[in-house]
């Protein structure tokens, strides 16, 4: 037998007609499958709030134990603020919501909100990072933490980013005034005197305010150009200042 | 837009396109690796909806739709045919008596292929039935070339034995 022979056989071997109830099974499969999209953000905010909770529960619970070690700081104040950095075209976009106070000079951050994770997740956080971060303070911020602050004046930028600005005494002594002062403004009802820090690279303007204990309510931070000018890189703006908390 | 992504999205129209496309090779093929049309109609079906599931692996920059749906429908059968015997579903009967010698052939081509082994079957029905290149066949069976043409050859030489006496000329013989 020749090939040809043999292909001429095999074509006699037909399949049956499709059923038609195929078609019709096919499409109510297509419809059947599950729906995931649609409850994935659901799911999302699910697992943020439990995450919420499991933090708040944690809050609540464990800094009473840690209470009993060391007497708690209670603030006097806190400010909220956004960082906010800039591109290269000057395009804003807000980094991190700190809550935060100045404990004599140096800035003691109570909570911090990071705005690059997932909407849901930053949406959860932002609604518990104030609550937890005012519960921490009440119990969490011990007497020893609260002297080693006092040591040298740190101003926070977000996440790892923050500035020395000498001594904490130094700067509290002489009513914040640690450079070139270049004006004054009330920022949030609070008066505030803008001092100028700057090296080759770079300046740093601060609006600090002496009754909130040398805070800064403002703070930028700009670049300099290789033609002398300066790009803003970076701010930090008070939003909200609460006292007593 | 690629029609895969559309029905997964649940565009119907994309993914009643796809099916149009596919669905008759797929059932033929099926139908030959497992004789039942029941179950060649259950593995078209699965085969179509394992697209529109999340762990579905297909990747149109790495394999062609009609070979990554081939090779599922491939898998599917194995799967039967491990936890089933094999049988080929009753040939409807032809009344016309001319009809008799052809179902009389036909059942013998079925029966020869049916028991080739199965590694030769699978080539042999890719290859002859869906005109499919050897470079193809190699993919869905995950296999180098040389393998597949060796398998294609083997079959073919096997079947020119086992259906030596229905060869055109040997009708007085039989």
């Amino acid at each position: 037998m020749n090939d040809t022979e043999l292909d001429q056989l095999l074509n006699t071997w037909s399949v049956p007609p499709v059923p038609a109830s195929l078609c019709a099974r096919v499409r109510v499969g297509f419809y059947a499958r599950p729906e995931r999209k649609k409850f994935r953000g659901l799911r999302v905010l699910i697992t943020a709030a439990g995450i919420a909770l499991f933090l708040l529960a944690v809050t609540l619970a464990l800094p009473q134990t840690l209470r009993l070690v060391s007497p708690a700081v209670r603030a006097p104040y806190i400010v909220d603020s956004d960082i906010v950095r800039y591109g290269f075209d000057g395009t804003p976009s807000v980094e991190f919501s700190l809550g935060s106070y100045n404990n004599e000079g140096s800035e003691v951050v109570v909570y911090e909100v990071a705005h690059s994770l997932l909407p849901a997740i930053k949406l959860g956080l932002k609604a518990i990072g104030p609550v937890v971060g005012r519960l921490t303070l009440l119990f969490v911020v011990s007497h020893e933490q609260s002297e080693r602050a006092k040591l040298i004046a740190r101003v926070s930028a977000g996440g790892f980013e923050g500035y020395w600005l000498g001594s904490a005494a130094a700067l509290i002594d002489s009513g914040c005034v640690n450079g070139p002062v270049v004006g004054h403004e009330t920022i949030l009802n609070h008066r505030t005197v803008a001092v100028r820090q700057f090296n080759d690279v770079q300046r740093m303007t601060l609006w600090m305010a002496p009754d909130l204990g040398c805070f800064a309510l403002r703070l930028t931070r700009e670049e300099r150009r290789p033609d002398g000018t300066f790009r803003l890189v970076l701010k930090k703006q008070a939003t909200k200042v609460t006292l007593n908390p | 837009m690629d029609l895969v992504k559309a029905a997964r999205k649940g565009q119907e129209a994309s993914f009643l396109h796809l099916f149009e496309e596919h669905h008759l090779p797929l059932f033929r093929f099926a139908y030959r690796l497992t004789g039942s049309v029941a179950d060649a109609e259950d593995i078209v079906q699965e085969c179509f909806l394992s697209l529109l599931r999340r762990e579905c692996t297909y990747d149109p920059k790495r394999t062609p739709l009609r070979t990554y749906l081939f090779g599922i429908v491939r898998n599917q059968s194995l799967k039967r045919r491990r936890t089933s015997n094999f049988g080929v579903d009753a040939v409807p009967a032809r009344s016309p008596e001319s009809e008799i010698l052809r179902n009389e052939t036909e059942d013998a081509v079925t029966r020869a292929v049916t028991e080739l082994p199965e590694t030769q079957r699978e080539v042999l029905v890719l290859a002859h039935y869906e005109q499919m290149p050897l470079g193809e066949i190699a993919q869905i069976l995950g296999l180098e070339l040389g393998a597949a043409k060796s398998r294609l050859q083997r079959a073919r030489a096997s079947l020119k034995e086992t259906l030596a006496a229905y060869a055109p000329g040997m009708e007085r013989k039989r």
